[in-house]
C-alpha cells in the first residue's frame, strides 16, 4: 500500500499568496486558532479526496485507533493516488488546530471530499454496514480493478 | 511486615473516605445518565491497554485515559454520528483538553431502535 504522507508544512509552504479576503467571524463562531493555521488545514482537507488526519504515517502508525482506520480504508480499496495522510504529531499547531477546525477531540479524523466523517469509531461501523464501501463507489474512490484480458 | 499491614488499610479505607479513586469513571457514569437517559448504558476502562503508548509515556494518568461507552438513548434520533460523538464529546470537553485527562473515548451511540435492530442480527 503506497499511501502517501504528506506535511502541513510543505503545503504551507506552497499555498499561494492570494488569499480569500478576510471576512468577519460572528462572536459566537470566534475561533482560536489562527487564519494561518485554519487556511493550512483547508488545503490540507483539499489536496486529496479521501484525508485523514492521524498519528503516525500509513507505514508505521504510532496510535492504535489510527491503524485500524488505515487498515479499513485499505481493505475498502480506496486509491492510493486519491489518498493522503497527514501526521499530527509531525506538527503541535496541526494537532490542536484540527481539532478545533474539525469540532472534534481526538485523532484520527478522516475527510472524504471535504466532509467530514467521523473518528476511528464511525469509520468502523461505516465500513461494517457497508455504508463506506457504498461512499467510496459513489465517489469513485476505488483503485481501479486490474483489468485481465481473456479472450 | 505484620505491623504495615493495618497501616496500609487505614489510608485504603481514607482515600476512599476523602475522594473517589476513579474521578473520571463516576463523571463518565454520571454525566452521561444525567444528559442522556439511557435505555442501555455500559463504560469500559481500557486504559491498562493502552498504558504503554507513545502518546501515553510520561502521563500521570494511565489508569483513566481510555473509555468504550456503549450509550442507547433516544436523544440520538434524527442525528447524524459525528453529530451523535460530538454530543458525547462535549460532556468531557474539559477533560479531554487536560494533558493528563481523558486521552481517548471509543463510542457506540445508538437509538433504541437501532439497538433493536442490532441485537436482532
Amino acid at each position: 500500500m503506497a499511501f502517501m504522507q504528506r506535511s502541513i508544512f510543505a503545503l504551507r509552504a506552497a499555498t499561494p499568496a492570494m488569499r480569500a479576503p478576510a471576512f468577519r467571524i460572528a462572536p459566537s463562531m470566534r475561533r482560536f486558532i489562527s487564519t494561518e493555521t485554519k487556511d493550512a488545514i483547508e488545503t490540507a482537507i483539499g489536496t486529496a479526496p479521501v484525508v485523514l488526519f492521524m498519528k503516525g504515517t500509513p507505514e508505521f502508525p504510532q496510535c492504535g485507533f489510527s491503524r485500524a482506520t488505515i487498515q479499513v480504508l485499505g481493505h475498502q480499496g480506496v486509491d492510493p493516488q486519491k489518498f493522503a495522510a497527514f501526521n499530527v504529531l509531525e506538527d503541535e499547531e496541526l494537532r490542536e488546530g484540527i481539532k478545533e477546525f474539525s469540532q472534534w477531540p481526538t485523532i484520527p479524523q478522516l475527510y472524504i471530499n471535504k466532509e467530514f466523517i467521523g473518528g476511528c469509531d464511525i469509520v468502523m461501523s461505516m465500513s461494517q454496514s457497508g455504508e463506506l464501501a457504498e461512499m467510496l463507489q459513489q465517489q469513485d474512490l476505488l483503485a481501479p480493478e486490474e483489468e485481465e484480458h481473456m479472450e | 511486615m505484620l505491623r504495615i499491614r493495618p497501616v496500609l488499610r487505614q489510608t485504603t479505607l481514607l482515600r476512599h473516605m476523602s475522594s473517589s479513586n476513579t474521578p473520571i469513571t463516576d463523571a463518565i457514569n454520571s454525566r452521561v445518565k444525567q444528559e442522556f437517559t439511557p435505555v442501555f448504558f455500559k463504560v469500559n476502562n481500557d486504559s491498562h491497554k493502552h498504558a504503554h503508548h507513545a502518546a501515553m509515556r510520561g502521563s500521570d494518568n494511565t489508569i483513566e485515559s481510555h473509555f468504550r461507552l456503549t450509550i442507547v438513548s433516544d436523544k440520538f434520533e434524527g442525528k447524524s454520528a459525528p453529530i451523535r460523538h460530538r454530543m458525547v464529546y462535549k460532556l468531557f470537553e474539559e477533560e479531554m483538553a487536560q494533558p493528563n485527562g481523558l486521552h481517548a473515548l471509543s463510542l457506540t451511540t445508538k437509538t433504541p431502535k437501532e439497538w433493536e435492530a442490532l441485537e436482532k442480527k
